[in-house]
Order: C-alpha cells, then sequence, then structure tokens
C-alpha cells in the first residue's frame, strides 16, 4: 500500500512536471520563429524576417523580440528605400507604429535610439512628400527618446530656421557641434545660416572650425575656402 | 516516502538472538518491525504476495527490507498476547484456534505461500481471541522445536511440513510445553526422526491435573488420537492430505469435545486472558525511544539523496531554461537593432554630408528651396 502511495506521489510529480515542460515546449516554437525571423533579418531577408516575425507575434502578440524583430525588419526595409530614392512615408508609418507597440511591452529603454531614428526618418520622409508639414513634434518626440540623435536637433534647427527662428536654430546647431565635434552637417548649416544673414565672418569661422574638425570633408573644405575668399574680397573692397 | 519518516515513537518488545521486534507508532496508528538477525533471508516472492494480498488471518506486510545486512519486515501491529503465553490452553479453544490457523493456511496455500515457520511465537491472538499468522516467508527450517523431519533435512516449506508443524503447535497450547525436547540440531534431528513412536495422549494424560484445570473435558483427550496420527508422522505422505482433511478432524474433535454454550463460555473466558495479559510484552518505559538510529539514519540519508537529486534536476531545468531564453530571447534581436543602428546612423550622416556637397542638405527639395544653401552659387554670389 505504502508502496503504493509512493508511485501515485511520484506519478503526480511526473506529471506537474510535464505541465510544466509543456509551456516551455510552446514557448520553444515562438522562439523558432524569433529565431528565424532574427537570421533573415541578419542576412538582409527583410521580408522573410517580417514573416517570421509576424507568425511569431500571432501566437503572443505581446512578444516583445517578436515585436521588436518586426519593427527592425520595418526600419530595414524602409531604410533599403531610402537610398533608392523612392517614396519611403508609408514604410516609416509602419515602422513607427511597430515601435509605439513596442513601447509599450518594453519601457526599459532598449529600444529608445531605433525608436528615435525611426521618428526622424518619418519626419524627414513627411517633408519631403508635404513640405509644409509640422513635423517638429515628431522631432520633438524622437528627441526625448534620445538626446543623443543629433539628425533630429539637426532637422529641427533646419525647421526652425525655416520659420525665422533665427536664435533657436543657432543654439541647436552650436549644441550639437559642443556635443559631437565630428557632426559635420550642423558646421555646414550653422555655416550657411551665417552665411545667410550677411555675416560671412561668422560663417568663416564654423565652417573653419567643421574643416579642422573633419579635414577630410571636401564640402566644409570647399565653402570655408569660399568664406576666405569672399572676407578678403570684403576686406580688399573696404567693405569689411 | 520511506515509512520510517513518519514513525514517532518505537518500543522493544522483543530482543532475543533471532530476530528483534519493535512497536512503533505513527500518530495514533502502530506497527510492528521484525529485524532479523544477519544471515536469516526471506523469500521474497512470499513476501511479495503477502504485501500485494489480503489473506484472512495473517499478518499485513507493508514493508520489507534491509538494515545493516539484516532484513526487516513491518507489519500491523496486532493488539493482543502471543500464543505461547496463552498456553496451556483448554482443549476447545485449541482445537478451534487451530481450525481457524487451518483456514488461514489455507487460502495462503491456494496463492502458493507456506508458512514454513509455524511455532507458538507466530501466532498472535488477537483481543476477539481469532489467532494471527506473522512471519512468514523465512528462508530456512524455522523453529527447530516444529520444524519437520524434511525440513530438517533442508527441504522447501510445503503444505506437508506446516501440517506437521501444526500437530506439535496443537500440542504446545494443549500442554503448555514441546513435545519434542532437545539441545541441538542433531537433537531436534533426531526427535523428529522418532515422532512416529511418541503418543502425544499419553503425555497429556500425564498432565491431567493441569489439563483438569483448564476448563475443557480431559476425559476428551482421546478424541484428538486422529489428529496426532494423522499430523505427527516422519513420512509427509503419512500425514493427513491437505489442510481440508485436517480441518474435518478438528471439526471432528471439537464437536466431541465441547457444545454451542459451553465453547462461548470457553471463549469469553478465553478472551478475559488474553485481555489480562495483553501489554505485558512491554519491557518497560525504559524501552521507550525514537525510531533505531539504523532506519532513522537511513531516512536521513535517503532524503539528503532525494533532496540532491531534486536540486540537480532544478538546476538543470534552470539551466536549460536560461539556455532558452538567453539563446533565443532578447539578446539575438537587440544585438541586430544594435548593429542596424550603427550602420543607420553612419550611413545617415554620409548621406546628409554629401547632401550638403550638392547642395541638397538632407531637407526635400521645396523646403531646402526656401534655404540659402552654401552649394547654391546665386546665394553665395548675392551675398558676396
Amino acid at each position: 500500500m505504502l508502496k503504493g502511495v509512493c508511485l501515485q506521489t511520484q506519478l503526480i510529480a511526473v506529471l506537474k512536471i510535464a505541465l510544466l515542460l509543456l509551456p516551455l515546449c510552446f514557448c520553444g516554437c515562438l522562439e523558432d520563429d524569433v529565431n528565424r525571423g532574427n537570421e533573415a533579418l541578419r542576412i538582409g531577408d527583410f521580408e522573410r524576417a517580417v514573416t517570421n516575425f509576424s507568425k511569431a507575434l500571432d501566437q503572443s502578440p505581446a512578444h516583445r523580440d517578436a515585436r521588436y524583430g518586426l519593427a527592425l525588419a520595418y526600419y530595414a526595409i524602409a531604410e533599403e528605400k531610402e537610398l533608392l530614392k523612392t517614396s519611403t512615408l508609408e514604410l516609416w508609418e509602419k515602422t513607427v507604429s511597430e515601435f509605439r507597440i513596442l513601447s509599450k511591452v518594453d519601457s526599459s529603454g532598449k529600444i529608445d535610439a531605433a525608436y528615435s531614428t525611426s521618428l526622424f526618418y518619418l519626419a524627414r520622409a513627411t517633408l519631403v512628400e508635404h513640405g509644409e508639414a509640422n513635423v517638429l513634434p515628431i522631432l520633438d518626440q524622437s528627441i526625448r527618446l534620445d538626446s543623443a540623435n543629433y539628425f533630429s536637433y539637426n532637422l529641427k534647427a533646419l525647421l526652425l530656421e525655416r520659420r525665422n527662428k533665427v536664435e533657436e536654430a543657432k543654439n541647436l546647431y552650436v549644441y550639437i557641434v559642443t556635443k559631437e565635434p565630428k557632426f559635420g552637417p550642423a558646421y555646414m548649416n550653422l555655416g550657411n545660416l551665417y552665411w545667410k544673414l550677411g555675416d560671412v565672418e561668422s560663417a568663416w569661422d564654423i565652417w573653419s572650425m567643421g574643416h579642422n574638425a573633419l579635414p577630410d570633408e571636401p564640402g566644409l573644405a570647399h565653402w570655408t575656402q569660399v568664406a576666405e575668399d569672399s572676407l578678403k574680397t570684403l576686406v580688399e573692397s573696404g567693405s569689411l | 516516502m520511506s515509512f520510517f519518516q513518519g514513525i514517532s515513537r518505537c518500543e522493544t518488545l522483543h530482543s532475543g538472538g533471532e530476530a528483534q521486534i519493535y512497536k512503533l507508532w505513527n500518530g495514533s496508528r502502530t506497527y510492528a518491525l521484525k529485524w532479523y538477525g544477519e544471515g536469516i533471508s526471506v523469500d521474497s516472492k512470499a513476501i511479495e504476495l503477502l504485501q500485494s494480498n489480503r489473506f484472512d488471518g495473517v499478518f499485513r506486510v507493508l514493508e520489507t527490507g534491509v538494515r545493516s545486512r539484516r532484513p526487516y519486515m513491518v507489519y500491523d501491529y496486532i493488539e493482543g498476547v502471543v500464543s505461547d503465553k496463552l498456553s496451556p490452553m483448554s482443549l476447545a479453544v485449541a482445537l478451534r484456534s487451530l481450525r481457524l490457523v487451518v483456514r488461514a493456511l489455507q487460502s495462503m496455500s491456494r496463492a502458493g505461500v507456506h508458512h514454513g515457520d509455524l511455532n507458538p511465537s507466530n501466532i498472535v491472538f488477537g483481543l476477539d481471541g481469532r489467532p494471527v499468522l506473522i512471519d512468514c516467508g523465512i528462508v530456512g527450517p524455522g523453529t527447530l522445536a516444529f520444524a519437520a523431519p524434511e525440513r530438517i533435512q533442508g527441504a522447501k516449506a510445503d503444505e506437508k511440513s506446516d501440517l506437521y508443524s501444526l500437530g506439535l503447535l496443537l500440542y504446545r497450547w494443549i500442554a503448555g510445553e514441546d513435545l519434542l525436547k532437545a539441545d541441538s540440531f542433531d537433537g531436534f534431528a533426531e526427535a523428529g526422526a522418532s515422532i512416529d513412536s511418541i503418543d502425544p495422549n499419553a503425555l497429556l494424560f500425564g498432565k491431567l491435573d493441569t489439563l483438569s484445570n483448564l476448563g475443557g473435558d480431559v476425559s476428551c483427550l482421546s478424541k484428538l488420537s486422529p489428529i496426532w496420527k494423522g499430523l505427527l508422522r516422519v513420512d509427509p505422505e503419512d500425514r493427513v492430505e491437505d489442510f481440508d482433511e485436517l480441518d474435518e478432524l478438528l471439526e471432528i474433535a471439537f464437536d466431541g469435545i465441547c457444545g454451542a454454550v459451553a465453547w462461548e463460555n470457553e471463549n469469553v473466558r478465553f478472551q478475559k486472558i488474553i485481555a489480562e495479559k495483553n501489554g505485558t510484552d512491554c519491557r518497560g518505559e525504559e524501552n521507550f525511544g525514537i525510531i533505531l538510529p539504523e532506519f532513522a539514519e537511513k531516512k536521513v540519508f535517503w532524503t539528503t539523496k532525494k533532496l540532491l537529486l531534486l536540486s540537480i534536476f532544478v538546476v538543470v531545468l534552470s539551466c536549460v531554461v536560461l539556455f532558452l531564453v538567453l539563446n533565443t530571447g532578447s539578446s539575438g534581436v537587440d544585438e541586430t537593432g544594435a548593429q542596424m543602428l550603427l550602420k543607420s546612423r553612419a550611413i545617415e550622416q554620409g548621406l546628409q554630408t554629401e547632401s550638403v556637397d550638392s547642395g541638397t542638405a538632407s531637407l526635400p527639395e521645396n523646403v531646402l528651396e526656401s534655404l540659402p544653401m552654401p552649394g547654391l552659387d546665386s546665394s553665395v554670389n548675392e551675398n558676396e
């Protein structure tokens, strides 16, 4: 009888273990899809990545890795289209949509940089198709997510400049080059801003500073020289 | 779970050369532990049958095993008195009790189990006056004073050898002493070989003074003759055919000795004796204690072993889960995402620089058109 009781206890224990292992098997299948998606993503098979991550999400919509993988797959597809100079607005909208959902299941901050960059791309793609669209809220969100995303700062400064908020734009450019002295476009755009205002001396200051920071950047070298020549002309003409 | 894990108390009932017997408490339930001496072995097949089957009048074996190279057996503790402490008993009680023992042996025999060591110590009378057989399945001749000649010569226990032992048991119950007495193995072998020449009735008549005080009708001793002749024979073939035949002989003898009313009186009287003697097996409070170290140590060891195995299992399972999580989880996608971002931002910086070069900056054309860019010669010229 005692042996029988022991056997029964052991049987119950085995059943409990089996019940514990069952969800693990389920998780295993799910993880297989995520793994396949990630592998496809790594080798550039983005459509297959979308398929696999979507399959995993069908089973578990809140699966963090599957959602992140899907967002990255859309990101990669959209970025490829960027290189082809074709319309990418719809793709960036999908990408940002996935990141928005993802942000609800992952608040660790690990995804913020990629989400921020997606928002920058979305803002830029929106401007390409709708030149007068107000994308500043998108850029602000992008900056909030990643304060080191200087692309968003740079685009925001350009837009502020366009709205004649010159001082704000200047401050942003200065902020960028202070934080990231190798960010060439900020030197270029700030110098350009001064040039536009007729302040050739300040323009030369900025471009030459950029040229010193990035000596291999041909644009900065060129415009430093142009500004220098202009300054010489102005001095010679007595205007300066 | 080991049987001994739940034991809270232990009492020594008997401690002899062949075995020690302990009474065990598990909550309100009591069990008996018989721990044999070294060298004694049990018939595993018989024990298995006793564990898996329930026979009326036979003890219920709960667990068997070996501790310190000595076999042990745990069975339900029977509240009552061992039969050797109740002899001599009246003829009626002896005959009636033997019939019950025969029936128990009969049911065991049908399942292929023979007792092999029938003696007064292996029969316990419960408080209801009914005998219960204990201690079956011992390999060897058993108690020599009750062993059949062929058993002493090494034969296995069978129905015939049990029948022989029953004859000696009946004599012991009635006479209060063993029929065969010797000091050695050879002595018992010799005594057993000459059993045919012994007339138990003659010996019993010599004890009339003692027997007449037992309440039975000693004048009826002659009715036992067919039983002695049918059991106490050297040659198994000369003994009764089987338990059925013995039962008939016992019935005839019983009916010839005792009527129904007389039996009721005898039975009540016998139960009173059992009640009086019940509990006298105890050797005193000093024999109480916790479970024997040999059994307790094994329990701890086994518990530790189980815990160790369980721990190993949990660790292995945790490793598998951790491997699944780490190998297939966030790190893979996170790593891919980090690489993509790195590549992406590098590309984007280049694009913006190139765009400035080409005079388009990073803004769409319609945005850039309104902004003076270094790439536009006209704007430069205008400023100049």
